[in-house]
């Protein structure tokens, strides 16, 4: 046996990743038969398949942990973008063309700012679309690409919404109103971030409590499903939407 | 050579004869009453091998490289004939795809990892295999196919799809494969060529054997 060549994957160094620069592969099964690590390389290839299963199966999970954190990024940098297209919008009176200036007067650099940045908006929106279709495909179908963002961003990743009581989807982003409540200012909210819904946003305001509560319940299994599951429960979404359907007829 | 390989057969679909093996269907294709499922040769570059050229060589007892395994539909095919098939991939975005494939097919071993650094893969991929079946869209096919030749026997040959518009997208096709060829010679002995444009526009499977 070659002491500086590769380590098999089953044996004590870092499985399978061992660099044997200049050296050549092994016949692994013969080799492990022979030292009595497997009775057979029948047995060899049993333990080979269920080891690269496994190891895939944990890349997939790394993988989708970074893509809900990647969706979350990408929609606090949108949130930003819009911001500041809001914010040049607001000093429109300041950006007026200067009486007699040279060059290009600022509201035409300003206007090409906001081009620009609603160009960005849209590239981002854009990600956000692909992304929440591989993140969260069941919340993605009840709440769109947009609001689902919203909700993963607000609760801190895919995980933690998962792991939220209806209630605190309900009022997600709302936390200010919600604390008020609690310290006996004001009313409860009714509802946070998921006002964004149109279910919610156009039901009647004496049942938009009601159809927010609903719409969170059914939310908060959705990103279950998603962060549980990871795949698309059709019987489920279109069971969902079609109620919200009714609510808002 | 022979017309198609053990485990492989042409059976009617509809109207069509179709290349297929037997084994648990994994895109939706169709499957006839006898368990043989359809293996489409627009999505396969080795069925459409197979279909318009016949049988390389494989034999059900055969050890195989695959390098550009992608969501494993031709792997999936290999494993139904029998072989041992190694399928590296380097996108961890088809992960869940051949996890899935791999199933109900206890030879076939699914990695994720490039295929231009093999010795990251050599404790666990076997030495002294039969074939290497490389079919990666990249600016280093060549590099790829010889760095990836430790893994093959002696007396192991290869099949080398090379995509004449990843290597270079502005030359012409046949000068692209007149150059892949020179380079390649240094590790193999070229024993036949096919085009593949039937179904793969400015494809070429290089069947060598190493030198």
């Amino acid at each position: 046996m070659t002491p500086t060549g590769p380590t098999p994957w089953y044996g004590d160094g870092e499985a399978g990743t061992t660099e044997g620069a200049g050296e050549g592969p092994q016949r692994w099964p013969a080799r492990a038969v022979e030292a009595g690590v497997f009775a057979s390389e029948e047995a060899y290839y049993d333990a080979l398949h269920q080891h690269l299963r496994s190891r895939l199966s944990r890349e997939i999970q790394a993988l989708s942990e970074a893509e809900d954190l990647e969706l979350l990024r990408t929609e606090r940098l949108l949130q930003a973008v819009e911001a500041a297209i809001g914010d040049i919008g607001g000093h429109r009176d300041a950006l007026a063309p200067p009486a007699g200036a040279e060059g290009p007067p600022a509201h035409e650099i300003g206007l090409l700012a906001v081009e620009e940045l609603h160009d960005r908006a849209e590239g981002l929106s854009q990600q956000i679309d692909r992304l929440t279709l591989r993140v969260a495909p069941n919340l993605r179908t009840i709440a769109g690409p947009r609001l689902t963002a919203r909700l993963i961003e607000e609760a801190g990743g895919l995980g933690r919404l998962a792991r939220k009581p209806s209630g605190t989807v309900q009022v997600l982003g709302a936390e200010n109103a919600l604390f008020a409540h609690l310290q006996g200012r004001g009313p409860s909210p009714k509802h946070g971030v998921i006002y964004m819904h149109p279910a919610v946003r156009h039901a009647p305001n004496a049942d938009r409590g009601a159809v927010a509560r609903m719409l969170a319940g059914k939310l908060a299994i959705a990103a279950r499903i998603d962060h549980y599951r990871g795949s698309l429960d059709e019987p489920f979404t279109t069971a969902v939407t079609d109620r919200l359907r009714q609510v808002r007829s | 050579m022979s017309d198609l390989p053990e485990g492989v057969r042409r059976r009617r679909f509809g109207d069509r004869e179709r290349l297929a093996t037997r084994g648990e269907p994994v895109y939706g294709e169709p499957v006839d009453a006898a368990g043989w499922r359809v293996w489409d040769i627009n999505r396969s570059k080795v069925g459409a091998l197979l279909h318009t050229h016949g049988d390389p060589g494989f034999d059900p007892t055969d050890r195989v490289l695959y390098l550009g395994a992608a969501t494993g539909t031709t792997v999936s095919h290999l494993a139904d004939m029998g072989m041992v098939i190694y399928a590296v991939e380097l996108s961890p975005h088809v992960a869940d795809a051949l996890l899935a494939v791999s199933a109900s097919r206890p030879r076939l071993f699914p990695i994720i990892a490039d295929a231009r650094q093999p010795s990251r893969y050599t404790g666990t991929i076997e030495g002294g295999l039969s074939w290497l079946i490389q079919d990666v869209a990249s600016a280093q096919q060549v590099q790829v196919a010889m760095e990836n030749r430790r893994f093959l026997a002696d007396d192991g040959r290869a099949i080398v799809f090379i995509k004449a518009r990843s290597i270079d997208a502005t030359a012409a096709p046949a000068s692209v494969f007149e150059s892949v060829e020179a380079e390649l010679r240094d590790t193999y002995a070229i024993i036949d060529r096919v085009e593949m444009d039937r179904t793969h526009q400015d494809h070429r499977a290089i069947i060598a054997r190493v030198r």
